[in-house]
């Protein structure tokens, strides 16, 4: 382990104030300018070197379609794939590191935090979605993987395959079987698979009433071709069909590209006792701003703008990462108002000549 | 729509049509006068009011004129000076000649029919209306014309102008104003009722839609015209740096939202050729710049752009130490704009908000088959071409103008006139039949 992996994995055991922060992360900036030939190129693009950067707020954050580029050595031993249901699977995001000590310390923290935050002990768990075993090149499938070995009291079952189809009737029989149980549940779920399990609910089985304090977290959201619920549809949903109130139901939002996650504060906040609108939330050793996407500065609070993370789990690759999703700042985090996606098609002239059926015997 | 006044309180025009009464009235008095045109009127005498109505609006001191830059403007972030080249590229082109060819292409495709022709424009580009007027006119149908909420003023005001010449004209061109979003059913149905055909412009997803919307109320013939994508051409031996000031404002016009800005510009030649054409363009885009500071667009077409900046300083970055000369990305101070050098010459829309790739392509066949490749959704070419040195005039090369033809461009012309298309350009190249009701 190295000296600078040791410093993040202290700070994300003992998170120290803003003064911490901003030197640890001045410091991972120096390591990832010497180590990354891509982003030491794009700063020097910028003029920006280390000895010139006193704030973390100005270490320039490189995009994180940066992924695609080819951003790592080849030979690293952990290496996490994006799906590439965004752009295509030509187009995947590809973040390779020597070590995942800080990748899982970052993950299982802020987990605890924010889906734990209750303190429900042991829970019965389900996926539905990746896993290590599955997807062993997923990020997202090594985090539920480890959140899974984290809840579990024992009663683990995975319905999703490595084909990315889920078993909707063997998650139905399961959670039929949790429901006639004490023991509350975890849901760990893509928001797509979540959405066939409501439907299938819906139009074939009925409510199914689970025990109290099961929870449920969603991640993935509308992001691909997959048909998934919107956030307040999950919501909805989960109390129709599953009697899981709003508040323990937790999306999440993270990337292939960042080591650290974010989740909706909703059960963090009511465990805490404190009274704030939804938002996402970060853990300590990350920090969030929002900027314009046309000049890149920072926007008026409240106003929508591109989310740039800076991470410091991420301090094998590159932590200050500019995203293309969109989000606006509220309570202590934020909302998250659209991920990056393809753009609409524009003009004002493709031809497409249509002659209506009706009434029209001409032809074009 | 905001007040149609002169600083007098003089009504400038009459504004758009907004009520159910008002349309029957107004098509009943175009019925009359339409009647009288086609029995009395020659082309020639059509064509003539439509040109002098035109030169009108060249005048700087035009009242219609400096009232539709300031609105277009307001309404659209576009710079000032940059709607009065548009307009002045749109009325330079009402010309006697430009009219005839637009006649003859009409009567020969056979596309007149009695009656009402509606057309619901799209607001990216101004203007859009001027045009479709001469082609109702020319082929004796009253033209509907309901302008994009963020093309207010150009269509009603232009037939103010028309009215000076030729009332029954004027009268014959009835501007309609309903929110897509709100919407006014009675008054929409009335006009496409009243429609033997319907043209509806705008982005795929609009006019789909809308068709949806419109297709209950008409047994007439629909036309969808939706996304399309142009490109330039710097054909081997003509002037780099003449060419990219061409493209400059064509790429910068309208903020790159209309079917005829180039999003990728190929360059005949090695990849040499392309980086000075690319530096060359940076140069020239950052003097458009200083001369029409560009527009923003919407959070997520901000975005979008913000995309390809990416990609294109990513490529550059990860293609460097293995070929370092095949992607260039120059980007403007503060994003202003982005050239992007790609080893990549597909035909493809990008995000426009002065963002165009530059990609070399080896020969002429090289270059057509790239542009074919865009077919059926290519639009423009704007060439910079050889003869001569001259790379402004496309004519020169009349062998290259057949081949762009053949390869599906709608529009073949010189490079820095890629926004002022003829007013016989039809984004299809042909005339849609008539409608039998």
């Amino acid at each position: 382990m190295t000296n600078l992996e040791s410093r993040v994995l202290d700070f994300i055991r003992e998170p120290g104030g803003e003064a911490e922060l901003n030197e640890l992360a001045l410091t991972v900036f120096a390591h990832q300018y010497e180590q990354v030939p891509v982003y030491r190129r794009f700063c020097q693009r910028r003029g920006i070197e280390p000895a010139g950067v006193v704030r973390w707020e100005d270490i320039p954050a490189l995009p994180a379609d940066a992924f695609k580029h080819g951003l790592d050595a080849a030979d690293r031993p952990h290496v996490f794939l994006s799906s590439g249901t965004t752009a295509g699977p030509e187009q995947r995001s590809r973040h390779a590191v020597e070590s995942l000590a800080a990748y899982e310390a970052s993950a299982l923290a802020h987990f605890r935090a924010m889906v734990l935050a209750d303190e429900p002990g042991p829970l019965a768990t389900l996926v539905l979605g990746p896993t290590t075993i599955s997807h062993p090149r997923s990020s997202l499938g090594r985090m539920f993987s480890w959140c899974a070995d984290l809840c579990s009291n024992g009663d683990t079952l995975v319905a999703f395959d490595s084909d990315g189809r889920t078993d909707v009737a063997a998650a139905v029989t399961w959670l039929g079987e949790k429901s006639r149980e004490s023991a509350p549940v975890l849901i760990l779920a893509v928001t797509s698979a979540l959405t066939a399990v409501f439907e299938a609910l819906r139009d074939r089985h009925g409510p199914c009433r689970l025990p109290a304090d099961s929870r449920i977290v969603d991640t993935g959201g509308r992001k691909g071709s997959a048909h998934a619920l919107s956030p307040n549809g999950v919501l909805k949903a989960a109390w129709r069909w599953l009697h899981v109130p709003a508040y323990l139901c937790v999306n999440e939002y993270g990337m292939t590209e960042m080591f650290s996650q974010f989740y909706d504060d909703a059960l963090e906040s009511r465990a805490s006792g404190r009274l704030s609108p939804r938002a996402k939330v970060g853990p300590p050793w990350v920090r969030t701003r929002i900027v314009d996407p046309a000049t890149m500065e920072p926007v008026a609070p409240g106003t929508v703008g591109l989310l740039r993370h800076f991470d410091l789990a991420n301090w094998e690759s590159v932590s200050a990462l500019q995203t293309l999703d969109l989000g606006r700042e509220v309570g202590i985090g934020f909302e998250l108002r659209g991920r990056a996606a393809g753009a609409e098609a524009r003009g004002c002239s493709a031809l497409v000549t249509e002659i209506l059926d009706a009434g029209a015997d001409g032809g074009a | 729509m905001r007040a149609i006044m002169a600083h007098d309180s003089q009504p400038l025009f009459e504004p758009p049509i907004s009520t159910r009464d008002q349309l029957d009235s107004a098509l009943r008095a175009a019925e009359r006068c339409r009647r009288d045109v086609t029995a009395a009127y020659s082309t020639e005498r059509i064509a003539s009011a439509l040109a002098r109505a035109a030169a009108d609006w060249l005048r700087p001191d035009e009242p219609l004129r400096c009232f539709a830059i300031n609105e277009v403007a307001r309404a659209t972030g576009f710079h000032r000076d940059m709607v009065a080249t548009g307009i002045d590229f749109i009325f330079s082109a009402v010309t006697a000649n430009g009219l005839e060819r637009l006649a003859q292409a009409e009567g020969e495709d056979d596309a007149t029919g009695p009656g009402a022709v509606f057309y619901a424009l799209a607001g990216n580009v101004p203007g859009q209306g001027v045009p479709a007027i001469a082609r109702s006119l020319l082929t004796g149908s009253v033209a509907i014309v309901r302008d994009s909420e963020r093309q207010p003023a150009i269509t009603a005001a232009f037939r103010e102008t028309l009215g000076r010449y030729e009332p029954a004209l004027a009268a014959m061109v009835l501007p309609v104003a309903w929110s897509h979003r709100a919407g006014d059913r009675a008054l929409e149905s009335a006009v496409i009722e009243a429609a033997v055909r319907v043209e509806l412009y705008g982005s795929d997803r609009t006019v789909a839609d809308l068709a949806a919307r419109y297709r209950a109320d008409s047994s007439g013939v629909f036309e969808l015209h939706g996304a399309r994508v142009s490109a330039g051409l710097v054909a081997a031996g003509a002037d780099v740096a003449k060419a990219a000031r061409g493209f400059a404002v064509d790429v910068a016009m309208y903020e790159g939202r209309g079917c005829l800005t180039p999003h990728v510009i190929l360059v005949e030649g090695d990849v040499a050729r392309a980086s000075a054409l690319t530096d060359a363009l940076g140069r020239e885009l950052a003097a458009c710049e200083a001369r029409w500071p560009r527009a923003r667009g919407s959070i997520e077409e901000e975005r979008d752009r913000r995309r390809f900046i990416d990609d294109a300083e990513m490529s550059a970055l990860a293609a460097r130490s293995d070929r370092p000369d095949a992607e260039h990305c120059l980007i403007g101070p503060s994003g202003a704009w982005c050239v992007h050098q790609s080893s990549d010459p597909t035909i493809m829309l990008g995000p426009g908000l002065r963002c165009i790739r530059v990609a070399a392509v080896a020969d002429r066949a090289a270059a057509i088959a790239a542009l074919g490749a865009a077919k059926p959704l290519l639009a423009g070419v704007g060439v910079a071409g050889a003869t001569g040195g001259d790379g402004t005039n496309a004519s020169d090369d009349r062998g290259l103008s057949t081949a762009l033809r053949t390869a599906g461009a709608t529009l073949v012309c010189p490079a820095g006139r890629m926004q002022a298309p003829p007013v016989d350009w039809r984004p299809d190249a042909r005339a849609v039949g008539t409608s039998r009701r």
